[in-house]
């Protein structure tokens, strides 16, 4: 039996379509609690319809379960068949609940955070059409489909960094957003046409049947894989593309958390993983995808170890973790991946929530014990989200990124250990940023203010979200436990429907191996956590020495490895000159001059054209009927 | 029989329009222009289509025509100072351009497979006419009926509104 | 019998007659009668082609063509009215407004 509701899949997509439109056209005449409710309900909706299909699919689904529901005959030409179709399995039934659930937490907290403020509608419905494009993607059975969300979101983040318009920042980093999404789309359009050009069709289905059944060439695959491959990595900020990164949260908190939470892992883990039997094809590409996420992490690791701006620590912890499930992927653990997407989407909203109510409730107060003291929640939940990140036992970010560890120990036998070398340093590299900003924003002296800090009450619509994502945070954890995971076997049945061969197997009999390779990453985290203690609890005028010695390293570090500077001088300065040259030559020296030629023959044209507008009928009807000799003169000459 | 009446109605025709475009005075331009539209009629009944020769009678000569004379005589537009057919230099373009194109015409017939002499049988009544126009014709009939309304809305329009300002 | 060319001859006389009409003639009202001449004279081309083919199309555009003239004569007098009433004048070549 099927599940009943799968034959209204488009609810699904509906819901936040509708939100958006209704918020778009009726916002003059809406108040602003009725908006927030009618995003968050939408999405909510949304919400409740994938929760209701995903339990109806467990409970009375034996086997696996994957089906596909066209809509509607997009293009249908001889040669190919598009359609608006949905594909719904495993993969894309716990998508769409970390979409939806995830996206209906952080619409709960708009309400709350972005409450009074400007771009209030203007935020609701860019979320709901965001989600609404996210919902397309990870719905989306062919290519075009795919297309279509993944440009939708781009546009939406887009609008939803710029959503101050009016502050110059907001709008550069909107622009430089928007420039790094279209050349993901570039690629990602290359990569499509690729795939048409070979497989002559959109459908994910045949194209995934037919490179299996075909013995396909290998270098258009691996060309495939790795155009795949770096437009996901623009889109999901890993290197070299990592600069956009912190321009993601100069927009308000919510709008941060929904960009790094969501956009830059779901849309991009989510795409590779579909196409994993494409990319299980070619080793190069696998290879490249682990590299680009293991150098991502390091590298996002360092910049956070530097900066001071939390949220910026924030945005590349966010990063350095998708660093980790591009390592996942690339090592052929598909479920890891998603596992630690999960814990990911549910961590990094966390932290964000409580910097978030932190700025709500005492704007002035950078830093300092105040808010220890003053705002208990936020840092309750913010020690959550740290401990969470850095892995302790028994919470959900031990489980997703030991497990991603342990398999790519088990991949290859040296590539394989040297990874999982780099992945623990990085490990004990994030326990050290992410306390070192814990203490930094808990633990620092304030200078004395004189006037008392006046702090104000969070809103209930802004805690409850926050309470629900520790508890998450907790919960999740439970879901992927080492050996008896049940994420893993829900999501089985998709990773095995093409290729038989077994790239997941943890085998029983190395469980004191394991124990003692994840005691190992314990052991590293814990002392990150020592060096963080240390430097920035006990002694805090250590760091300063410390900087002060590797001044040139710390400058590298903290301007992002200079790839700003990178594409300045590569790409921003000769198209400046470029731009320049062409201002100078051809804009003033041929086309002004045309330009000026041209009204002044008209000019002349025009004076002379008007003597013959005398205003005298007769002169009309004569040139009327000369025009008639003509034409009849003419035919006539033609006929003989 | 025909021939003979055929070449008295062109004869008729032919004269009055000239007449008709040389007279100085608009009143007797007008009364030609009246004997040449009968003429007209004569042909319509050589050529097998009473229905149009009597709408023609009673339409053009009869109603336009009065029409004519009458804002002719009202207006008193008939004074000496108006209407005075003098040649000027476009005036003569313009008739070197007529004969011309009566010329380009003349051999535009010429150039015809024969004189079209033989010509398809066709009864002489009105009901055939009456039932194309209102069977397959319905849709621009009502069309026309339109424009003729606007017109004749246009046209009051005009005239009130001068009566209203003056 | 009478072939239908001579009513084509006959009809292409009387409307380059018409158009001598309007471009010699400089009362208003008279040009306006030499448009319903060529009108006419189209008219009888139209008869004359349905006479030849047997149908009786040609006839109803005839009536067709009337009813046009006469939305034409409406309008075309009532403008003539409306000049002569301000500036007392039929006469086109002292009419020149959009000359000005």
């Amino acid at each position: 039996m099927t599940a009943l509701l799968i034959e209204y899949i488009w609810l699904v997509l509906i819901f936040p379509l509708l939100g958006f439109v209704a918020i778009g056209f009726l916002h003059t005449k809406l108040s602003e609690k009725v908006i927030g409710w009618l995003g968050t309900a939408a999405v909510f909706l949304s919400f409740l319809f994938s929760l209701i299909l995903f339990i109806e699919v467990i409970w009375f689904q034996e086997t696996a379960f994957a089906e596909t529901r066209a809509i509607y005959s997009w293009l249908s030409t001889a040669e190919v068949d598009i359609k608006i179709s949905f594909m719904i399995d495993h993969l894309t039934l716990v998508m769409l609940l970390v979409v939806t659930g995830v996206g209906c937490l952080i619409h709960i907290y708009a309400m709350g955070f972005m409450g009074g403020q400007k771009g209030f509608t203007r935020i609701f419905a860019f979320m709901n059409l965001s989600i609404f494009f996210v919902l397309l993607l990870v719905l989306a059975d062919n290519f075009l489909l795919v297309l279509s969300g993944w440009s939708g979101i781009n546009i939406c983040s887009y609008l939803l960094i710029s959503l101050n318009y009016e502050q110059d920042t907001d709008i550069q980093a909107g622009k430089k957003i928007f420039i790094f999404s279209r050349f993901a789309d570039f690629l990602l359009v290359l990569a499509v046409l690729f795939v048409f050009s070979f497989f002559k069709t959109f459908d994910f289905e045949q194209i995934f049947r037919t490179s299996i059944r075909t013995i396909s060439e290998p270098g258009l695959t691996t060309t495939i894989c790795l155009l795949l491959t770096f437009a996901v990595a623009c889109k999901a900020a890993m290197v070299p593309f990592h600069v956009w990164a912190r321009d993601a949260v100069i927009a308000p908190i919510p709008v941060s958390v929904l960009l790094t939470g969501l956009f830059l892992s779901a849309p991009s883990i989510y795409l590779i993983a579909r196409c994993h039997v494409l990319f299980l094809q070619s080793p190069m590409a696998m290879s490249i995808l682990s590299i680009v996420g293991l150098f991502t992490a390091f590298l996002a690791a360092t910049i956070a170890a530097t900066s001071d701006d939390v949220k910026r620590v924030l945005a590349y912890a966010a990063v350095s973790q998708i660093g980790f499930m591009f390592l996942a992927l690339g090592v052929g653990a598909f479920d890891s991946a998603i596992f630690h997407l999960l814990t990911q989407a549910i961590v990094i909203p966390l932290f964000f929530i409580s910097i978030g109510n932190l700025e709500y409730s005492a704007k002035e107060i950078k830093t300092g014990v105040v808010l220890r003291q003053k705002i208990p929640s936020s840092y309750r939940i913010f020690l959550i989200g740290a401990l969470t990140l850095s892995g302790t036992p028994m919470l959900s970010g031990f489980f997703s990124r030991n497990e991603i560890l342990w398999r790519t120990l088990g991949s290859q036998p040296l590539g394989g250990f040297v990874f999982w070398l780099i992945g623990v340093l990085i490990s004990g590299l994030t326990v050290f940023y992410i306390f070192r900003s814990f203490f930094h924003k808990f633990y620092t002296e304030p200078a004395p203010t004189k006037n008392p800090v006046a702090i104000k009450r969070l809103k209930p619509t802004m805690s409850i979200p926050l309470y629900i994502f520790a508890f998450l945070a907790f919960a999740v954890g439970l879901l992927g436990l080492p050996h008896h995971s049940k994420l893993k076997n829900f999501l089985e049945p998709v990773f095995t429907n093409y290729v038989k061969t077994d790239l997941f197997d943890l085998e029983p009999q190395m469980l004191p191996l394991e124990i003692s390779f994840t005691a190992i990453v314990i052991l590293v985290s814990l002392i990150g956590f020592g060096f963080s203690y240390l430097l920035y609890f006990v002694k805090p005028e250590m760091p300063g020495r410390i900087l002060l010695s590797t001044r040139p390293l710390n400058n590298f570090i903290t301007h992002n490895w200079y790839m700003d500077e990178l594409y300045q001088s590569l790409l921003l300065k000769p198209a400046r000159y470029l731009a320049n040259i062409s201002v100078q030559l051809i804009d003033v020296k041929i086309l002004d001059k045309i330009r000026l030629l041209i009204p002044q023959y008209l000019e002349t044209l025009s004076v002379w054209l008007n003597k013959l507008q005398t205003g005298l009928i007769r002169n009309y009807i004569l040139s009327f009927v000369l025009s008639i000799v003509m034409i009849f003169a003419y035919f006539l000459l033609k006929s003989n | 029989m025909p021939l003979v009446l055929f070449f008295i109605f062109a004869v008729v025709a032919v004269a009055a329009a000239l007449v008709m475009i040389t007279h100085k005075n608009p009143v007797y331009s007008v009364l030609f222009f009246v004997l040449s539209l009968l003429a007209f009629a004569g042909f319509y009944v050589l050529l097998h289509a009473p229905l149009v020769a009597g709408v023609h009678i009673v339409f053009y000569s009869g109603i336009i025509m009065v029409v004519f004379l009458f804002s002719i005589m009202v207006f008193g537009m008939n004074s000496k100072g108006t209407g005075e057919a003098r040649l000027k230099n476009s005036s003569i373009i313009g008739l070197v351009a007529s004969i011309v194109l009566l010329a380009l015409f003349i051999s535009f017939i010429k150039s015809g497979v024969d004189d079209m002499s033989q010509s398809l049988p066709m009864s002489d009544d009105i009901k055939s006419p009456g039932d194309l126009l209102f069977k397959k014709y319905l849709f621009p009939l009502a069309i026309i009926s339109i424009l003729l309304f606007s017109a004749i809305l246009g046209s009051t329009f005009l005239v009130a509104k001068n009566k209203l300002k003056a | 019998m009478i072939p239908a060319s001579y009513y084509l001859y006959l009809s292409a006389i009387l409307f380059v007659l018409g158009i001598i009409g309007v471009l010699v003639r400089r009362n208003l009202i008279l040009i306006l009668i030499s448009i319903e001449l060529m009108l006419n004279a189209v008219n009888l081309t139209f008869v004359t082609f349905s006479n030849y083919w047997g149908v009786y199309d040609g006839q109803v555009f005839v009536l067709f063509i009337m009813v046009a003239a006469s939305a034409q004569v409406g309008v075309g007098l009532a403008l003539v009215k409306t000049i002569f009433k301000k500036k007392a004048i039929v006469d086109v070549d002292k009419f020149n407004l959009l000359g000005q």
